[in-house]
């Protein structure tokens, strides 16, 4: 059974349509590259299987339920583009935020990132620098057992050791039956995680396939092949 | 997960109001002891309270406003619309600590002034809330009821429906203002004249039932109470509808 599923999928924002009939589905186990140029509707495809926004038609479906029910929330754990943590908490402050809302989350998980990170967990969200912010909050996001994870540009403001880390705690961190689904522009960085790759292009699915098949069909690595469908 | 969100209600704006009402607290102890060793300082620090007791109040409802804008409406939004409650939960949280806010404000403003005034001019009955004892004495002149108990109940309940109509007025206005793409504090403002125009009109066609005088004027009191908590919620609830259908069907978060 698909952990998340958009069947003909529209959202319009007014007269601009930023996603235009998606269909598509994530099965459980998978790490998901959601790729596409600026204003591809990425972004937009993930808002809307956390529920923070409604289709304007079609359906989607989180672990078989609708989105923005607590239920469904209490299955997906979501990392936004932009920082949503209060910055007056301490990282302290936010781990006990997350264990207080979610039964999933691990404590001790978040400790030990934040301990291999060297993040000060009394330092308040505002005193820290916006690579730690942000790592921070990636933390808080895998430190949970969720059966989808939604992450939207994780690795966007850290430098490439802190990367490697991150991208090597989302492989270790999360639950094997569970899906990933990552959007990023550096592709080449999270190439080697992915299983599989979707790319959208004016709210559009343009493909979606497994990355081993593309390699052997097109003879290219995915960042090769992304260049050549967005070339400008 | 009512009471983890209405701790973290709590813990948000406490930031805000804890140090507010120390520092209104220390202003009012100040004038109060020390006005006569310090002579004109000392009516501008009597001054300076009754100042800090009215931006309290005014400071107490704005932030009440803005935590609500900040919190879900803006990019706090991202996380606390993603936390497995409900919106109906998100509302509840932010009323019941506004109006425990507007308490404590009110209960605040009232000692300050209490300190800073003569204390045989102006006390507040010990008993206050035991039937037939008087539940405030102004100039040794005791205001007293029959049934004090009741009356304080009725006037627990105006405020407690009265502060949160005040705050879903807010909350309505900017949940459909922000539900729009761009220029969306002008368009709250909007909403909030739009609202409190319908609010008026809807209070004009109401059919409110009519509380006569008569002698006995303890219970038209009662009564008339009981008559404008009903009306107020009546009205408070339009807005908790406005406000829900917003946040649940219309948000759009930047």
């Amino acid at each position: 059974m698909p952990v998340l599923e958009y069947k003909e999928v529209t959202k319009r924002y007014g007269g601009l349509t930023a996603l235009d009939g998606v269909s598509l589905t994530v099965e459980p186990g998978r790490i998901v590259g959601l790729l596409g140029p600026n204003g591809s509707g990425k972004t937009t495809l993930l808002k809307l299987a956390c529920g923070l926004l409604t289709p304007t038609s079609g359906e989607i479906l989180v672990c078989s339920q609708a989105p923005g029910s607590p239920a469904s929330h209490a299955q997906v754990s979501y990392l936004p583009e932009r920082m949503a943590v209060p910055d007056w908490m301490t990282a302290k402050q936010l781990v006990h935020f997350y264990q207080d809302f979610y039964g999933d989350f691990r404590q001790d998980v978040a400790w030990q990132m934040l301990s291999d990170l060297n993040i000060d967990p009394a330092l308040r969200v505002r005193e820290m620098s916006k690579g730690t912010r942000e790592k921070v909050q990636l933390i808080l996001v895998m430190s949970r057992a969720a059966m989808l994870y939604l992450l939207d540009e994780p690795i966007g403001g850290v430098d490439p050791a802190t990367r490697d880390y991150i991208l090597s705690t989302i492989i270790a961190n999360y639950n094997p039956e569970a899906a990933v689904v990552i959007s990023t522009h550096l592709i080449a960085d999270v190439e080697k995680l992915l299983d599989q790759v979707i790319f959208l292009k004016n709210g559009q699915l343009v493909l979606q396939s497994e990355v081993d098949q593309l390699r052997e069909e097109k003879g290219m690595s995915v960042d090769a092949l992304f260049r050549e469908v967005f070339k400008c | 997960m009512l009471t983890k969100l209405i701790k973290q209600e709590f813990r948000a704006t406490a930031r805000v109001m804890i140090p507010m009402y120390l520092v209104m607290l220390a202003l009012a102890v100040g004038a109060r002891f020390f006005t006569d060793d310090l002579g004109d300082l000392g009516d501008l620090l009597k001054a300076l309270c009754a100042l800090a007791v009215l931006a309290c109040i005014l400071v107490n409802v704005a932030a009440m406003i803005l935590r609500f804008k900040q919190n879900l409406l803006g990019d706090e939004g991202y996380l606390m619309f993603t936390l497995p409650v409900t919106v109906h939960q998100h509302l509840w949280a932010k009323l019941v600590a506004a109006v425990a806010w507007f308490a404590a404000t009110l209960a605040m403003s009232l000692g300050s002034l209490c300190i800073l005034a003569d204390s045989t001019a102006f006390t507040i009955g010990a008993g206050g809330i035991q039937v037939g004892i008087p539940l405030v004495s102004v100039h040794g002149v005791a205001v007293a009821f029959p049934d004090n108990g009741l009356f304080l109940l009725e006037l627990a309940v105006l405020g407690f429906v009265a502060g949160c109509t005040l705050c879903l007025q807010f909350y309505a206005a900017l949940a459909a203002g922000y539900s729009f793409s761009s220029h969306k504090m002008a368009l709250s403002v909007v909403w909030f004249v739009l609202l409190s125009l319908a609010t008026t009109v809807l209070t004009e066609v109401m059919p409110v039932p009519e509380v006569e005088f008569h002698n006995n004027w303890v219970a038209t009191l009662h009564l008339a109470l009981w008559v404008i908590s009903g009306c107020t919620a009546v009205v408070g609830a339009i807005y908790y509808g406005i406000t829900v259908y917003f946040l649940k069907h219309r948000l759009n978060l930047s």
